[in-house]
């Protein structure tokens, strides 16, 4: 296969993983959690570039350490997939229920639900921006088989067969988190359009922060239910 | 506002209890695979007892699953399965052949041997019980969506793996 196809290959195995079923749970609250700032394009735009350098990011410090750090024991790369493979999902659970109740201003002392409370907004105001380089981080390191199978078993031997060690993974991690970027876009937009058009932008800001909570809680909930209760949940 | 806070408090010990009942069963886990890498691996267990029939070759076809199954790992899972029995029907009736699934969270020491990292398919030939060669089919995750080349990279492993590949 040449450069130029591994290339190709590289962002078809990104986009196969941001859309797999599996992972799809983290996507949608990616996608709430960029579009919140619904009202505000250029923190949509820049929160969802931060979010995919964050996955970016993660992917490539996990395929140089694997590819490099751990060259000659490239065995070694599938204990830090079982390892991720099994304690991310576990652990992604309660962390996203803590992080929606955050969004929600449910945490802390006298924490209120007041919708268009002071509190809310500040808390949303000033979940700054970088929250979505951490939460890219996390969300790709979570990994659940569709992702590990794909990054750990496609995607690095490829990068290996071709000795890049930044540029495929590179491409891969921009690759799964395109989609969620423009799906956060067309979100954001779309209610920012509907806001203006009926002169309601407060309100439709508000109700999508309330959402991004909401779908945090919700996934949080599901994540747990089915990988640490075991309930046999689908997808 | 009171229902804020209650729903705050109900999620934060929805939470607490998670942590628990996570670290809990990890403890369970632990054990048990602990308990499990001291017996046998399901490999390495004679296959037929005695004689000349223990000499005889056999490849075991393995979908290693985690515990907690997705979507798109059952669909390799159902691939696998029917390419086996399908293209190999003669050599599964004949016990040349034998398809099994496992958890591989639960079998520490397969996992490893296998370097399995996720669900995949592992094939692996035994002769007296003993694995003398295994391949593990890390293609069917680029493969999956491509019914033709996924049968065509399965059934031509366990082709392989019939004839004496690695043997």
């Amino acid at each position: 296969m040449s450069f130029a196809a591994a290339t190709l290959a590289a962002v078809a195995l990104g986009l196969q993983t941001a859309i797999s079923p599996c992972p799809l749970a983290t996507n949608i609250a990616a996608v709430s959690f960029i579009a919140r700032g619904v009202g505000n394009s250029r923190r949509v735009l820049l929160s969802g570039l931060l979010y995919a350098a964050g996955r970016t990011a993660a992917y490539m410090a996990l395929a140089l350490a694997i590819l490099w750090l751990l060259r000659e024991q490239l065995g070694e790369g599938t204990g830090l997939s079982r390892a991720l493979g099994y304690y991310g999902p576990m652990a992604l659970g309660p962390a996203m229920i803590v992080l929606g109740m955050l969004l929600l201003g449910l945490l802390g002392g006298g924490a209120s639900l007041s919708l268009g409370g002071d509190r809310l907004q500040r808390r949303a105001a000033a979940g700054g921006l970088w929250w979505a380089l951490v939460l890219g981080v996390v969300f790709a390191m979570s990994f659940c088989p569709v992702s590990a199978g794909l990054f750990f078993f496609a995607l690095l031997p490829l990068s290996a067969a071709h000795g890049s060690l930044l540029a495929l993974p590179l491409l891969y991690g921009a690759a799964t988190g395109a989609p969620v970027i423009g799906f956060a876009f067309l979100m954001a937009f779309a209610a920012q359009y509907l806001g203006k058009a009926f002169h309601r932008l407060a309100q439709v800001e508000r109700v999508v922060r309330i959402a991004a909570g909401v779908v945090f809680l919700f996934v949080g909930v599901w994540y747990s239910l089915k990988y640490i209760y075991g309930v046999p949940l689908p997808v | 506002m009171k229902a804020g806070q209650t729903i705050g408090k109900l999620l934060l010990a929805f939470v607490l209890v998670s942590v628990g009942f996570a670290v809990g069963r990890e403890v369970e886990r632990r054990k048990r695979v602990t308990g499990a890498t001291t017996q046998p691996a399901a490999t390495a267990k004679p296959q037929q007892a005695g004689g000349a029939a223990d000499a005889s070759d056999k490849v075991t076809v393995y979908y290693m699953h985690t515990t907690f199954r997705c979507l798109t790992c059952n669909r390799i899972e159902a691939l696998a399965e029917s390419v086996v029995k399908s293209d190999f029907a003669d050599a599964l009736a004949g016990g040349r052949i034998e398809w099994k699934t496992l958890d591989f969270q639960e079998h520490d020491d397969l996992a490893k041997r296998y370097g399995v990292g996720t669900s995949t398919v592992v094939v692996v030939k035994t002769r007296g019980g003993r694995d003398v060669a295994f391949r593990r089919l890390d293609e069917v995750w680029a493969k999956v969506n491509d019914p033709a080349a996924f049968s065509a990279y399965v059934g031509g492993a366990v082709r392989e793996m019939l004839a004496g590949g690695g043997a």
